[in-house]
């Protein structure tokens, strides 16, 4: 069984928000209008999170790319009442939006705050409109949606890959953001898989995970050089 | 006969709480069963249900039993001399 | 002067309520039901537009509702457990005290157990939690604990009522088929009242362990995330204090304000204000000292996120709320209980405290929502008129509720007191001589 997990190389990150707009379309997040805005209701399934360090003459800034951590020891799960957020077989943490009852305890939950809520029912632009993916489903008002690592990419790439009769090889399924990433800082694929790029990148000695000592076991990775 | 169909009417309308309270009682003890099947069957945990289950089952089941004991104790109690 | 309901005999002023009510009554109907019917209003509006129109935000995913659920749910344990373990404890005064007690535990906790389903994104998906639900989310054990927390106090409130049912439909005038039904056939003979007594206690004995398991649970419900300052094992008993406190308070108010409007003097005198007076004192410090060490651990090992909940708290936007808390929770109800213990002073306190519990849950939800583990740019959390709204509409209900049970019900249980002063005295007299050394 496969283990999804992303490394992001902080390194080479330029905080262009490639990956943040390619993520938007792709998964056809809501673009809440500027009156929303002002009030937090932004979604973003990847958003940057800013680090300050130091006093103010010597600050230093640290931007740092977060995705849902797709924990496999996930506390969202846990107190969904209705296992509208569970994790999946490829050990990937769904959301199922026709069953979800709008509680937001999951939100409420996370450690790392990566569930958004669809205050409103999500209104596209007209131009918006045309462009929406047909693979993802749009969210109705009231339910709670997360980063999927685009699993709807991963059904793709595995029905491709049955009909073409072969097994999945690294690079068959990547999410968005990193396809978009110019830089190549994020990188996608098997953890488990030995010969993938992401299974040598988290074994480096710069990798970390954000809160590892809080034992959700996320499977996103960062790697620096300083810390 | 007037009488007596009222007094019928009154009786079925006395038995309602006890409907109530165990239609209550035993509709949670189903939902709990179907709940622990339900987990069984997506190898989700169960022993939380059925934790809860041990605790909730008894004393909804206790609080129905009192109820239904005071409806017959009141029925047998009354006096004599009516019948 | 000839009444209505002399016939009654000694007691025939907790029956005015019933058979006397005048123009006042439906006056004060029509203004709870506007504004209860105003909350429907506001509800409606919000069902089809979305929770977008509360002030609910990307961290601040729970705030009024769920403040307001844990609020009217804490104020339940005034009732049934206050009643419950005077009456075990054999406390005389209990006797005009219980029912009254026991009436807000039954209205605020349905008030309550609809907070949930206000709060909810879909509440039309309400079915899914009986279709999909899984026992290892707190909310379904809130669910469980509240019906069968429910069933109980709803016994318990009918059981004891049912030879005042009688009374009314042997000797009354109104609405007799109504008491027929509920009266389930009680006149009051040896054997009747026997199964009464019995499963009363019973009920008494259940009936405590239950309040206490509500708050524990709705305690969970935060204690089970790992947020900073929520996941704290210190919150069952806290919660389940600040319960009881509250509720004791809000029993009181309610008895000032009853006192006064149904002119319960007689009843209702200084000393059973006194003696609850007391209980609050009591609970007050109790309070006190589980908040101190709530505080004191977070404080002393300094843990960088839990800080930032507790400075948010203490320094930051919330200093207001804080030391409002500690002040109308602690400082002016000790000075007034203990200096100033008459009726005044008594109801000066119960209010400060039931504001004060409002906002102690405020302080405990909100801050530790908006600060964030992760460093994001930190949240805010404005109510809105709908929120504001549906708490008054809330409040409305409960006074519309109690309203309407003393239309049809006496407020105190009046065998109780009848007992109290036909066999009680000599009873006490009885069981004080038991405690001392006998006689040679």
């Amino acid at each position: 069984m496969a283990k999804w997990g992303m490394v992001i190389d902080l390194d080479k990150c330029t905080m262009c928000g490639a990956c943040i707009a390619s993520c938007h379309i792709e998964n056809n997040v809501a673009i809440v209008g500027p009156d929303e805005a002002k009030k937090n209701r932004t979604i973003f399934w990847m958003d940057t999170i800013t680090f300050q360090e130091g006093e103010h003459p010597n600050t230093k800034i640290k931007i740092v790319p977060r995705p849902c951590m797709n924990c496999q020891n996930p506390l969202c799960t846990y107190v969904c009442p209705v296992n509208a957020t569970q994790k999946g077989e490829d050990g990937i943490i769904g959301q199922i939006y026709p069953r979800c009852i709008g509680c937001r305890y999951c939100a409420v939950a996370c450690p790392y705050t990566v569930k958004y809520f669809n205050w409103y029912k999500p209104e596209w632009v007209k131009k918006f409109k045309k462009t929406l993916n047909p693979d993802v489903s749009l969210r109705p008002r009231g339910v709670v949606e997360k980063c999927t690592f685009c699993i709807h990419r991963l059904q793709k790439a595995r029905e491709k890959a049955r009909a073409e009769d072969r097994r999945l090889v690294d690079g068959d399924f990547m999410t968005a953001c990193a396809e978009s990433c110019p830089t190549k800082a994020i990188s996608f694929g098997d953890l488990e898989d030995k010969s993938s790029m992401v299974y040598e990148l988290h074994n480096s000695s710069r990798a970390y995970r954000i809160f590892d000592d809080m034992g959700t076991e996320p499977t996103v990775y960062y790697l620096t050089e300083d810390e | 006969m007037k009488n007596g169909n009222t007094e019928k009417i009154i009786s079925i309308l006395q038995f309602f709480p006890i409907i109530i309270v165990w239609s209550i009682a035993l509709g949670f003890t189903a939902f709990i069963i179907y709940i622990i099947n339900l987990s069984n069957a997506l190898e989700d945990k169960p022993s939380i249900a059925i934790g809860v289950s041990l605790v909730a089952i008894p004393l909804l089941w206790t609080m129905a039993s009192v109820l239904t004991y005071v409806f017959v104790g009141l029925k047998r109690g009354r006096k004599k001399e009516e019948r | 002067m000839k009444h209505a309901n002399d016939h009654f005999g000694e007691d025939s002023v907790l029956f005015d309520p019933i058979y006397k009510s005048g123009k006042m009554f439906y006056v004060a109907l029509s203004v709870f039901l506007a504004v209860a019917g105003f909350a429907v209003y506001l509800y409606i509006r919000q069902y089809y537009l979305g929770l977008g129109v509360t002030g609910l935000n990307y961290p601040v995913f729970w705030s009024f509702y769920i403040v307001n659920f844990v609020f009217f749910i804490g104020i339940s344990h005034a009732g049934t457990l206050i009643s419950a373990i005077l009456r075990l404890s054999k406390a005389e005064w209990r006797r005009p005290v219980t029912r009254v007690a026991e009436i807000i535990t039954v209205i605020v906790l349905l008030i309550g157990a609809i907070h949930p389903i206000i709060d909810m994104g879909r509440p039309d998906r309400i079915l899914n939690v009986i279709l999909y639900g899984r026992y290892q989310s707190p909310l379904l054990w809130d669910m469980t604990a509240i019906t069968t927390y429910l069933m109980a106090s709803s016994l318990y409130l009918f059981l004891p009522m049912i030879p005042d049912i009688a009374m009314m439909r042997d000797k009354g005038t109104k609405f007799k088929w109504l008491y027929t039904i509920l009266a389930w056939g009680y006149e009051g003979t040896p054997a009747q009242k026997h199964v009464i007594e019995k499963a009363m206690t019973i009920m008494m004995v259940m009936v405590v362990p239950i309040a206490v398991s509500v708050h524990t649970v709705i305690s969970y419900l935060f204690a089970m995330t790992v947020q900073p300052m929520w996941h704290s094992t210190i919150f069952a008993p806290y919660f389940v204090v600040g319960a009881i406190f509250s509720g004791t308070a809000v029993l009181l108010i309610v008895m000032v304000v009853l006192r006064k409007v149904y002119h319960l003097e007689a009843y209702l005198k200084e000393i059973h204000f006194k003696h609850l007076g007391t209980i609050l004192l009591v609970m007050s410090l109790l309070w006190g000292y589980f908040t101190f060490s709530e505080y004191l651990t977070t404080y002393y090992p300094q843990e960088p996120h839990e800080m930032k909940v507790f400075w948010y708290k203490f320094t930051g936007p919330y200093t207001l709320f804080f030391w409002g808390m500690v002040a109308l929770n602690f400082v002016i109800p000790i000075l007034l209980l203990s200096f100033k213990k008459d009726i005044k002073g008594i109801f000066i306190a119960s209010i400060c405290i039931t504001i004060g519990m409002w906002l102690e849950r405020l302080i405990i939800i909100v801050p530790s929502l908006i600060s964030t583990r992760l460093p994001y740019p930190t949240g805010f959390y404005i109510p809105t008129f709908t929120e504001i709204g549906l708490f008054v509409g809330g409040i409305a209900l409960f006074c519309m509720g109690y309203l309407l049970f003393a239309r049809f019900f006496p407020l105190l249980t009046v065998w109780e007191v009848q007992e109290g002063r036909d066999h009680g005295i000599k009873e006490v007299n009885d069981r004080l001589r038991s405690y001392l050394p006998d006689k040679k």
